[in-house]
């Protein structure tokens, strides 16, 4: 009889590492890469009437496709490089890497095999230039921020914020081939999006980044400094999101739209800046809501002006 | 008693990995599929 020599502690490990299909989408930190999936179509979608033959549909959905998957391996990358941060952290402990439910090697080699596979889709089905970009963007994520800024300095997410910045322009390669002003302003917009929208949330988990030796502004310079910070990302923010309508990209909807977004988010920073219980989870919500409304009326706003035009 | 735990646990590894070679396999077709429609719809055929 055939005699199967495994050793059972091994086996146990192994059989506990292999990691549900769940475990490999919670990976890839879906909700990040929606948020990216959504930004990059409105930077696609924001360039398609300058065409005079717009790409095939079924392609630029591949190409959606491959923009996700990057997004995706740059957050397993991400994962697997802070598995020894993110086990100290309440809000990540329970990730797949730190809870035992995927290797670090099998994160790894899953990441590195998803990010080519994407920048090769998206080169293939839509053109090279945006896979570049494509790559140039996950090995901003993943290297520059993770495992550089992030530990290093407090100016890690300022920085590292452009990693999420640069899915419009990638967008805006897809249609046109090349890198248009219009997507140069989606990328400001989320560039001065990000610092007010990270040190909230820094401000929520301070006792988490402070176990994990994070610098976050929090943590270095204090609350006040943060809240201080905070307002002034926002006053900065606030008048670049009209620049798509002063340069005559977007019409009246959009600035009566991000009129009212700027209002409501003004007064959550002055909130934030006043101590207000609870401010802070109500600035990093509503930066969320903030974003999405207004890169969904840009579209909108897009779509209203093409079928004025008939 | 300890015999049966160390078959569950081989049970276990071979059926985990089972699954995941068939997913890689699925992976696999579904690469096939993409590529070979990105080739007909880059040759623009349907023009």
């Amino acid at each position: 009889m055939p005699s199967i020599a495994v050793n059972t502690k091994d086996v146990s490990q192994d059989t506990n590492n292999l990691g549900s299909p769940y475990d490999y989408i919670n990976l890839m930190k879906p909700r990040v890469m929606s948020l990216v999936v959504f930004t990059a179509f409105v930077g696609y979608y924001n360039a398609v009437p300058v065409l005079d033959s717009s790409i095939n549909p079924f392609l630029a959905l591949i190409g959606i496709f491959a923009i996700a998957l990057g997004a995706g391996a740059s957050g397993v990358l991400n994962q697997w490089y802070d598995k020894d941060i993110d086990v100290l952290m309440d809000r990540t402990k329970n990730r797949p890497i730190p809870s035992g439910k995927i290797q670090p090697s099998e994160a790894l080699s899953f990441g590195i095999i998803t990010s080519i596979l994407s920048i090769i889709i998206l080169g293939l089905s839509i053109n090279w230039l945006a896979a570049s970009l494509l790559a140039f963007t996950i090995f901003f994520y993943a290297v520059v921020y993770t495992m550089w800024l992030k530990r290093h300095t407090v100016q890690n997410i300022v920085i590292g914020g452009a990693a999420g910045a640069f899915p419009p322009i990638i967008g805006h390669i897809c249609a046109t081939g090349s890198i248009g002003i219009e997507a140069l302003i989606l990328f400001l917009i989320i560039f001065l999006w990000t610092p007010p929208h990270f040190w909230a949330l820094a401000l929520i988990n301070k006792s988490d980044y402070r176990v994990a030796k994070i610098p976050m502004l929090p943590i270095v310079y204090g609350d006040m400094t943060t809240r201080k910070n905070i307002f002034i990302y926002s006053l900065l923010l606030m008048p670049c999101v009209y620049l798509p309508w002063i340069l005559n990209y977007s019409g009246n909807f959009y600035v009566i739209v991000v009129t009212l977004l700027n209002i409501e988010f003004i007064r959550r920073s002055i909130s934030v800046l006043k101590e207000n219980k609870d401010s802070e989870k109500g600035l990093f919500v509503y930066s969320i809501f903030y974003l999405s409304i207004l890169f969904a009326s840009i579209c909108f706003d897009k779509l209203i002006s093409n079928f004025m035009i008939g | 008693m300890k015999s049966n735990k160390n078959d569950e646990y081989i049970k276990a590894f071979y059926e985990n990995r089972k699954s995941k070679n068939f997913a890689i396999l699925g992976i696999i077709i579904f690469m096939v599929v993409l590529f070979f429609f990105i080739t007909i719809l880059r040759m623009d055929v349907t023009a």
